[in-house]
C-alpha cells in the first residue's frame, strides 16, 4: 500500500495536469459535501437586483432573480455529485458483476449475458434515458442514478469480460480452481483485484458520464425542478430569456464553467491512474 | 578509427592505433561507433566505440548477454535503432558507403538489397493487414533496379520460399496471422534474401524457436552461405549455435567490444578475455555426470553508472589495480584476434602496423 | 463471412423488435398510464360512444384498449412493423410516422455530416499528434483536445447558440432551411440547408473530434514502435509507403470499432443539439413530443432513433471485415485476446452513459 502511495506521489508530480485535475476534483467533493451547511440559497427574488456583475457582495454576480450565483453554485454541487456517484456505483456494479460471471463461467451462460449485454449496448443510451425519465418522473436521486445507469453498465460489462477470460486461463486462477476454491473466492478474490484498475478508472469515467446524462434531463426540465443544481440553474437562466442579454452571460457561464470544470478535472485525475496501473507506463 | 594515412584525428580505442585488417573484400566496416539513449547527463551508451570488420564470406557472431549492446550494434549496421536510440559517434561503412553521410534515398536503395535485417522471432515482422504477397510486391517496387519485371521477381521469390523448405502456393496470399512462428521465421529469411543482399544480418534468429526449428534455421543459413555465398552476421547469445555455425565472433560486455576473432580462437585459445572464458567454462559438459555449473559470478552493470576502468573488473577473477583504473585497449596479435584485456594483453607491445 | 453477417442482421431485428415490445409495455402498462389516461379524458370530455373512444385511442397509440392484453401486444407490434407507428396527439389527424419521415433525413444529415466531420479532423490532428509526438505542440494539443472532449456538446450549444445567434444574429434561429426557398435539388436551398446546419455540426464537430484524435495518436504511436514498421523501413521501404500501408492502416482498423459506439452516442447527442437550435429532426420532435406528453409520438422517435443506430452499426459491421482481412477468415487468424479488447480511448465525456 505504501509503496503505491509512494508511486501514486511519484506519478502525479510529473503530470502536472492530472494532479491538478485530482485537486479540482476534491475540492468539488469536499464543496459538495459541506456546501449546504456553510451556505444558503435564499428564495427572495429582488428583481431590482438582476444580473448584476461581480463584486464583493456577490463574488459571480446575480441571477435574474437577484440571487447570488456563487451561493447556488456551491449549493448545487450535492445534488449534482450524489447523483452521479450513486449511477457510477450502480454502472460499475452492474458491469462488473456481469462481466466476470459470464467472462469466468463462459460457455451458454456467456452467450446469454453477453448477447443481452449487447442489446443494452447497441440500444442508444441518452433517449432511452431521456424516454423513461419522462414516464417514470421521480425526484428521488437513487431511482434517478438508476434510470441513468440503464444502458451505461453494458461497455464496462463486455471489457471486464474480455479481461476475465484472458485470465481465466492464467495459471493462478488454475490454481485456485485446483485447490478447490469457491465461485465467489476466485470471482472475488483472483479475478477481481487484476481487473480491479480498470474498474477504477471506468468509475471515474461513469461519474462524468452520470453528469453529462443528469444535466442534461434536467436541462430540459425532464427531471423535475426542485432544488438547486447546475442543470437546473442553466435551465432556468434560458427560460427567463438570459440567452437574448449579454447581462446575463455570468449566470449562464457559471454553472456551465462549474460543470466543464468538474468534467475535464475527472478526465485529466484518470490520467494518473491510468499511469499507475499500466506498469509500462510507470517505469519512465 | 584512424586508418593509417588517414590524417583525422579522432580519439579512440584508448588511443591505440587499430590491427590492419585481413585479405579480402570488406563488406561492412564498423568504425568506432557508439550509440547513445537519452540526453545530456543522463543518457546511457548502449553501444560504446566499437569497431570491427566483416569481410565477404564470414559468417559474423555477434555474442554477449542480455544488454550488451549486440541487437543495439546490429540495427546501427541499417541504421534502424528504434529511438530514442541514435548514433553519436562513429560511423557504419557498408561496401564503403558511409551510411552517416548518405541521402536518405540513397541509403533507402541500400536497406534491403546490399544488407538486410532479419527480426528475432520474426513474430510481428509482417504487416498484419495485408497479405505476404503484396508486402513482397512493395518491395520489388520500391527497388524497380534489382527487378525491373516483378513477375521476375515473384518467382525468384517463390524459388526461395522452396530454398527454405515452404511451399510457395501457400505463402503467397497468406496473412502473417495464418503461419506458424516457425514459418514466419523461415518467410522473413526468404524475404530478405529477395533483393540478393550481400550482407544478411539476423537478430536472434534461433532463440525464440523450438530445437527442430533452430536446427532447420541453423541448416538453412549454412545452405544459403553455401549456394548463394551470401555474408550472414548474426546475434546470438546461444554460444551452441555460434560454435556451429559461425566462422567469426565478437564479444561484447556492457556496450563494449571485449574480444573478436575466428570461432576457433574464442573457444580454444589459450589467450582468450577472462568474460569469454568464463562464459566457456559456464557451459555445462555433457559429460559431467555431476553437472556443476559454473555460472559467471556478480552481475552486468548498470549502463548508467559504469565502473572507472574495465567494466568486467568487478565480476574478473584476475583483476589488478589497472584494470580498475584505465579501460583496456583492443589488442591484436599475429593472427587478428583482438582481446580488451589488460592482463591478457601484458606481454604484447603495441603493434607498430 | 456470411455467418457474421447473418448474426449481426438477426441481433439487428432483435434489438428492433426489444424496442418495440418495451414501448408497448411503456405506453400500456405503465402506472399512470398514457393510453388509460386518455381514455378517461376522452370519457370527461363525453360525446363519443365507448366505441368511438376506443377506435380513437386505437389510432393513436395502435393498441385496443379493452382487449386482452396479449392481442394489444401482438397487435401494437404487426402495427409497428406494418409502419403503423399511431397519431401525434400535438398533431391532431397526422400520423406519427408522417411527422417523423420528415424529419429523419435532418438528422441523418446532421450526425453523418458530424460524424464524418469529426472522423476526418480527429484522424488528421491524432496522426500528427504521433508524428511529432515529443515536441511541446504536441503536448500543447494534447490538453487542448483532451479538454475538448470533456467538455458536454448540449454546452458547446448552448454557447453557440448565445453567442453567435441570439446576441449576434450571425446564424440563424431556427429550422433546417429558410422558408424563402423551394425544396429540391437547387443551389439556394442546398446552401439554405447548409447555414442553417453549420451550427449544430460545429456543437457536434467540436466536442467529438477530441476523442478520435486522443484513439488515433494512441494507435499511431503504439503502431510506429511495432517490429514490422521498423522491418518494412529496413527493407528501404519510401516513408510515405510506410505512412500508408503500414502504419495508416493498421492504426485506423481500431477507430473503426469505435465509429459503432460513436454513432450511438451523437444520435444521442443530437436530441439536445436539435432542441437547442430548432433544428426539425428526429431529437427536436422526441424533446417536443416528452414535453407536451404526447407519448405515441415520443415512443416513435425513440423507436427510429434507435433504428438509425442500430442500421449504422451494422453498417459498421459490414465495412469492418473488408478493412481488417483477419476477421473475414476468422478460423485462420490467431487474434490474442489483446484485440477483443475496447480501445481505451478518450471518448467524449458521456459516452458511457449515453
Amino acid at each position: 500500500m505504501s509503496r503505491f502511495l509512494k508511486d501514486f506521489w511519484r506519478i502525479a508530480r510529473s503530470d502536472r495536469g492530472a494532479m491538478v485535475g485530482g485537486l479540482i476534483v476534491a475540492i468539488y467533493v469536499v464543496v459538495a459535501i459541506i456546501g449546504p451547511w456553510v451556505v444558503h440559497v435564499s428564495n427572495v427574488q429582488n428583481p431590482a437586483d438582476a444580473y448584476l456583475g461581480p463584486s464583493w457582495h456577490h463574488l459571480l454576480g446575480t441571477d435574474s432573480f437577484g440571487n447570488d450565483i456563487l451561493t447556488q453554485l456551491i449549493v448545487g454541487t450535492r445534488p449534482i455529485m450524489e447523483v452521479g456517484v450513486f449511477a457510477a456505483i450502480m454502472t460499475v456494479f452492474v458491469g462488473v458483476v456481469i462481466g466476470l460471471t459470464s467472462g469466468y463461467l463462459g460457455g451458454w451462460a456467456d452467450s446469454v449475458l453477453m448477447r443481452i449485454t449487447d442489446v443494452f449496448l447497441t440500444i442508444p443510451g441518452l433517449p432511452l434515458i431521456l424516454v423513461i425519465a419522462a414516464v417514470i418522473r421521480t425526484s428521488s436521486p437513487v431511482i434517478l442514478a438508476a434510470i441513468l445507469s440503464v444502458t451505461a453498465w453494458s461497455g464496462l460489462a463486455r471489457a471486464v469480460r474480455s479481461q476475465a477470460l484472458s485470465l481465466r486461463s492464467s495459471d493462478f486462477v488454475e490454481a485456485a480452481q485446483l485447490q478447490g476454491m469457491s465461485l465467489t473466492n476466485v470471482v472475488g478474490r483472483q479475478l477481481l483485484p487484476n481487473v480491479g484498475p480498470y474498474v477504477a478508472i471506468n468509475f471515474l469515467l461513469a461519474i462524468t458520464g452520470a453528469i453529462y446524462a443528469e444535466v442534461a434531463l434536467f436541462l430540459l426540465g425532464i427531471a423535475p425542478i426542485s432544488g438547486t443544481n447546475w442543470g437546473i440553474m442553466i435551465n432556468l437562466a434560458v427560460n427567463q430569456g438570459a440567452l437574448y442579454t449579454s447581462k446575463s452571460m455570468l449566470y449562464l457561464f457559471a454553472p456551465m464553467a462549474a460543470i466543464v470544470i468538474l468534467q475535464v478535472s475527472f478526465v485529466f485525475f484518470t490520467r494518473i491512474l491510468d499511469s499507475l496501473f499500466n506498469p509500462r507506463l510507470r517505469v519512465q | 578509427m584512424t586508418a593509417v594515412g588517414d590524417g583525422l584525428d579522432r580519439p579512440s580505442n584508448n588511443g591505440v592505433a587499430p590491427p590492419q585488417g585481413r585479405a579480402g573484400v570488406k563488406l561492412v566496416e564498423v568504425d568506432g561507433l557508439t550509440v547513445s539513449f537519452g540526453e545530456g547527463s543522463g543518457s546511457v551508451r548502449a553501444v560504446e566505440d566499437v569497431s570491427l570488420s566483416v569481410y565477404e564470406g564470414d559468417i559474423y557472431a555477434l555474442v554477449g548477454e542480455s544488454g550488451c549492446g549486440k541487437s543495439t550494434l546490429a540495427y546501427s549496421l541499417l541504421d534502424i535503432v528504434p529511438p530514442p536510440g541514435r548514433i553519436s559517434a562513429g560511423d557504419v561503412r557498408v561496401r564503403g558507403q558511409s551510411l552517416k553521410s548518405l541521402p536518405r534515398k540513397e541509403l533507402r536503395r541500400l536497406l534491403g538489397a546490399e544488407i538486410a535485417i532479419v527480426f528475432q522471432a520474426a513474430m510481428n515482422a509482417f504487416n498484419p493487414v495485408i497479405t505476404i504477397g503484396e508486402q513482397v510486391e512493395h518491395i520489388l517496387k520500391a527497388h524497380p533496379e534489382v527487378f525491373p519485371d516483378r513477375q521476375e521477381g515473384r518467382a525468384y521469390f517463390e524459388h526461395l520460399l522452396e530454398l527454405v523448405s515452404l511451399p510457395p502456393e501457400r505463402i503467397w496470399d497468406s496473412f502473417e496471422s495464418q503461419l506458424s512462428g516457425g514459418m514466419k521465421q523461415r518467410v522473413a529469411i526468404a524475404v530478405t534474401l529477395l533483393l540478393k543482399p550481400s550482407v544478411l544480418v539476423l537478430d536472434e534468429p534461433t532463440t525464440a524457436l523450438d530445437v527442430l526449428n533452430q536446427r532447420l534455421v541453423i541448416d538453412i543459413l549454412r545452405d544459403l552461405h553455401e549456394t548463394l555465398g551470401i555474408t550472414i552476421l548474426f546475434v546470438t547469445h546461444d554460444l551452441a549455435v555460434v560454435a556451429e555455425l559461425a566462422t567469426r565472433v565478437a564479444v561484447m560486455y556492457a556496450g563494449r567490444l571485449v574480444e573478436a576473432g575466428t570461432v576457433r580462437e574464442i573457444f580454444k585459445s589459450e589467450r582468450r578475455h577472462p568474460y569469454v572464458e568464463a562464459l566457456i567454462n559456464a557451459i555445462p559438459s555433457i559429460l559431467d555426470r555431476g553437472l556443476t555449473v559454473h555460472p559467471i559470478g556478480g552481475q552486468v552493470p548498470n549502463l548508467a553508472e559504469l565502473p572507472v576502468g574495465c567494466r568486467f573488473a568487478p565480476r574478473c577473477p584476475h583483476a589488478q589495480e589497472i584494470c580498475r583504473r584505465i579501460e583496456p585497449p583492443l589488442l591484436a596479435d599475429d593472427e587478428d584476434h583482438l582481446v580488451a584485456c589488460h592482463v591478457v594483453n601484458h606481454q604484447l607491445e603495441v603493434p607498430a602496423r | 463471412m456470411l455467418g457474421y453477417i447473418i448474426k449481426r442482421l438477426v441481433m439487428a431485428f432483435a434489438i428492433i423488435y426489444i424496442v418495440i415490445s418495451l414501448s408497448f409495455f411503456m405506453i400500456r402498462l405503465m402506472p399512470g398510464s398514457p393510453m388509460a389516461a386518455l381514455e378517461a379524458q376522452l370519457n370527461s370530455q363525453g360525446g363519443m360512444s365507448p366505441q368511438e373512444i376506443q377506435a380513437r385511442v386505437a389510432a393513436i397509440y395502435g393498441v385496443v384498449p379493452k382487449a386482452p392484453v396479449i392481442q394489444q401486444y401482438f397487435s401494437y407490434v404487426g402495427n409497428a412493423f406494418k409502419g403503423n407507428l399511431g397519431k401525434s396527439i400535438t398533431n391532431p389527424g397526422v400520423t406519427v410516422v408522417h411527422i417523423l419521415s420528415g424529419a429523419i433525413p435532418w438528422t441523418i444529415f446532421v450526425v453523418a455530416s458530424a460524424l464524418l466531420l469529426s472522423f476526418v479532423i480527429g484522424i488528421a490532428v491524432g496522426a500528427a499528434m504521433a508524428a511529432f509526438k515529443d515536441s511541446p505542440l504536441s503536448k500543447g494539443a494534447t490538453f487542448v483536445v483532451s479538454f475538448l472532449s470533456a467538455v458536454p456538446n448540449y454546452l458547446v450549444a448552448i454557447i453557440l447558440l448565445y453567442l453567435l445567434t441570439d446576441l449576434n444574429h450571425y446564424f440563424p434561429i431556427s429550422g433546417a432551411y429558410s422558408v424563402n426557398v423551394k425544396i429540391g435539388f437547387n443551389l439556394p436551398f442546398i446552401g439554405s440547408a447548409l447555414y442553417h446546419a453549420i451550427l449544430p455540426i460545429s456543437a457536434f464537430v467540436i466536442t467529438s473530434f477530441g476523442g478520435w484524435a486522443l484513439a488515433m495518436k494512441g494507435t499511431a504511436v503504439s503502431v510506429l514502435g511495432t517490429e514490422y514498421v521498423r522491418a518494412a523501413e529496413s527493407r528501404g521501404l519510401s516513408p510515405r509507403r510506410v505512412a500508408q500501408s503500414y502504419v495508416g492502416r493498421n492504426s485506423m482498423l481500431p477507430q473503426v470499432t469505435s465509429l459503432a459506439l460513436q454513432v450511438g452516442f451523437l444520435f444521442g447527442g443530437s436530441v439536445f443539439i436539435e432542441t437547442y437550435f430548432s433544428y426539425p429532426g428526429l431529437g427536436y420532435y422526441l424533446i417536443q413530443s416528452i414535453n407536451s406528453r404526447d407519448y405515441s409520438l415520443m415512443m416513435g422517435c425513440f423507436l427510429l432513433i434507435t433504428i438509425a443506430v442500430v442500421l449504422s452499426n451494422f453498417l459498421v459491421d459490414l465495412l469492418y471485415p473488408a478493412i481488417d482481412p483477419r476477421i473475414a477468415r476468422p478460423k485462420l487468424a490467431r487474434r490474442s485476446e489483446q484485440d477483443m479488447l475496447p480501445t481505451e480511448e478518450v471518448m467524449p465525456v458521456g459516452s458511457t452513459m449515453a
